[in-house]
């Protein structure tokens, strides 16, 4: 009980102050995605795309998918940099019966930490994506992925364990946030990409309906063995003895730009995989930082 | 002061580094285009490494500024430091200095580095790949990153905190720079004008409706002329890229760059004054 009151008095400003900005961008976000209305003229189409894209709402969600991310940094660097940094190590470390318990405890109150704020800003966005996005099955679509849900919770997890052995290895607080912000920034972007990867995308016609849930991966001319080819490479396909109108006809009706997408289906399959790739980098941080706290020198 | 700093430094400059090597890899690829649009894979690109040009300079403004203010209180070097110094307001001038100096070191390579990317893509870069529609000239980037230092050095010297001032000084850096930013697109819009995209030093913003003697529409007329039908639309109005002139724009750039001078100014002289009455 002791050691967690002396993590909260150390910790509860951050905390704090990402709570407060993450009530502020919900309660905003909510609001104005509440009153936000299309323009007369627009079609539906047109309609959607300006509540999806219009940018007070896209800044909202983009900024409480962010927070939780930020919390995991900030305590992943704060947990064990700050303590060598200050050199508070040496007698935190001497009044602790084992150092890899002291570690675990204070994890696990970032932990819970993490997880409250990663599924308030996670229900916030949750909210504010289905009132942009009326007849939208949300776990069922790629409509505002990886902007609402548990996988905020997860990136915020990575983020901490990543940071954490940032932090540890640093020693320099703010170094150490510069340098947690680039490799989680990374870290995520590369989560995403192995996420959508070993899926197989279908190429959808644009009036399919299917195509507003689904996630554009992308587009091209369908070449001959399955990939994209480029337009000058289709035209040489062009069979020969063709001429006048036929010959002018035959790109257009051969040559022709399709997308290929992943269905919205296969959206949660997309962000388990993700969050499997966050989770090990995570936990490599953690247990990176286990082993060198329980070898180095305070 | 520099030596203390040098993991920050390590951090900021090779976050630096690697941006601009990246950004003058893919200036270096480009073919001349002329009046060609944009391969497609690098359109997409550009805009990535134009944001990262815009967020490491301010980022290294929030890492300089909170190790020379809130890290001296935490670490509780502050004591020492001020013991020593002549005096406060001179040991803040001469941190403020150093700090401001690191800062501009570390956003040199990539002003450097947007300044190869504008020269190979002329006003295609402003018209099509500007992250959030922001003037991205090499100077206002600077600017950014400069009060952006300012804003954390007054936060760091209240709270003398180290993660509270990152992540406050965040905040209030960014939204500051979102007034001031919505400020200026307001001023800019006054003053669009049809400009000729091929010239060198033109800062396109958008299209707008014009009558067909060029006579830019205001709101309500282009509202009208947008519910017509497109053969009367097309006998009456046309669609005309609207943004700055080479001249206009290199003004509007300094008088942006005088404001968040004046802005960084005024924040370190408060930022002065809290160091005088402060407990160290």
């Amino acid at each position: 009980m002791t050691g967690l009151r002396i993590w909260w008095r150390l910790h509860r400003a951050p905390i704090a102050i990402l709570v407060v900005a993450s009530i502020v961008c919900g309660l905003f976000g909510i609001a104005y995605a509440e009153n936000i209305r299309c323009d007369a003229s627009l079609s539906a189409t047109d309609c959607s795309q300006f509540l999806i894209y219009n940018p007070p709402s896209s800044i909202f969600t983009l900024a409480l998918a962010v927070l939780p991310i930020l919390l995991g940094v900030v305590l992943g660097i704060s947990t064990v940099g700050s303590e060598l940094e200050s050199g508070t190590a040496a007698f935190a470390w001497s009044i602790v019966g084992s150092r890899r318990r002291w570690l675990a405890e204070q994890a696990v109150a970032s932990w819970v930490s993490i997880l409250v704020l990663g599924m308030l800003c996670g229900g916030f966005n949750a909210l504010i994506v289905a009132k942009l996005n009326p007849g939208h099955n949300l776990p069922t679509s790629f409509v505002g992925y990886g902007l609402w849900g548990p996988i905020l919770v997860v990136r915020g997890l990575s983020a901490y364990g990543i940071s954490l052995a940032i932090g540890a290895m640093l020693r320099r607080v703010t170094a150490s946030v510069a340098l947690g912000l680039v490799l989680v920034t990374a870290a995520t972007i590369a989560a995403l990409v192995v996420g959508r990867s070993f899926e197989t995308s279908q190429v959808l016609a644009s009036n399919d309906p299917g195509i507003y849930d689904a996630l554009g991966v992308g587009s091209g001319i369908p070449g001959p063995n399955g990939t994209f080819q480029t337009w000058d490479d289709c035209v040489l396909t062009e069979p020969l003895g063709l001429d006048g109108d036929a010959r002018n006809a035959w790109p257009l009706e051969h040559c022709r730009e399709v997308s290929s997408y992943l269905p919205g289906s296969k959206m949660v399959d997309v962000e388990l995989r993700e969050s499997a790739v966050l989770a090990l980098l995570g936990l490599l941080g953690f247990g990176a930082v286990l082993a060198l706290v329980g070898s180095r020198r305070p | 002061m520099i030596s203390r700093l040098r993991s920050e430094l390590v951090v900021c400059g090779l976050l630096s580094g690697v941006v601009a090597l990246f950004g003058i890899a893919i200036a270096v690829s480009l073919p001349n285009l002329g009046r060609e649009p944009l391969p497609e894979r690098l359109s997409e690109l550009i805009p990535y490494v134009r944001e990262a040009f815009l967020v490491v300079p301010i980022l290294t403004g929030i890492i300089v500024g909170t190790s020379l203010t809130a890290a001296e209180f935490d670490v509780g070097t502050s004591v020492f430091v001020w013991s020593i110094a002549a005096n406060r307001t001179r040991w803040f001038l001469e941190t403020a200095g150093v700090g401001l100096m690191l800062v501009a070191v570390c956003w040199a390579p990539i002003g450097i580095a947007e300044h190869i990317l504008s020269q190979r893509l002329g006003p295609q870069l402003d018209a099509q790949l500007s992250p959030m529609g922001l003037d991205s000239s090499a100077m206002l980037m600077l600017s950014r990153a400069l009060l952006t230092f300012a804003v954390v050095c007054v936060i760091g010297m209240v709270s003398g905190r180290t993660i509270p001032t990152v992540l406050l000084g965040a905040i209030a850096s960014i939204l500051l720079l979102a007034v001031l930013e919505t400020a200026f697109f307001a001023w800019r819009d006054v003053q669009v004008e049809p400009v000729d995209p091929t010239l060198a030093g033109t800062l396109p913003v958008g299209s707008r409706v014009a009558t067909l003697d060029g006579r830019l529409v205001g709101d309500q007329e282009a509202r009208s002329a947008l519910s017509l039908e497109e053969t009367q639309f097309v006998d009456r109005y046309e669609w005309v890229l609207v943004g700055l002139s080479p001249v206009a724009h290199a003004e509007t750039d300094a008088e942006e760059f005088a404001v968040f001078g004046a802005a960084t100014l005024t924040l370190l002289a408060l930022t002065s004054r809290i160091a005088e009455s402060r407990r160290p």
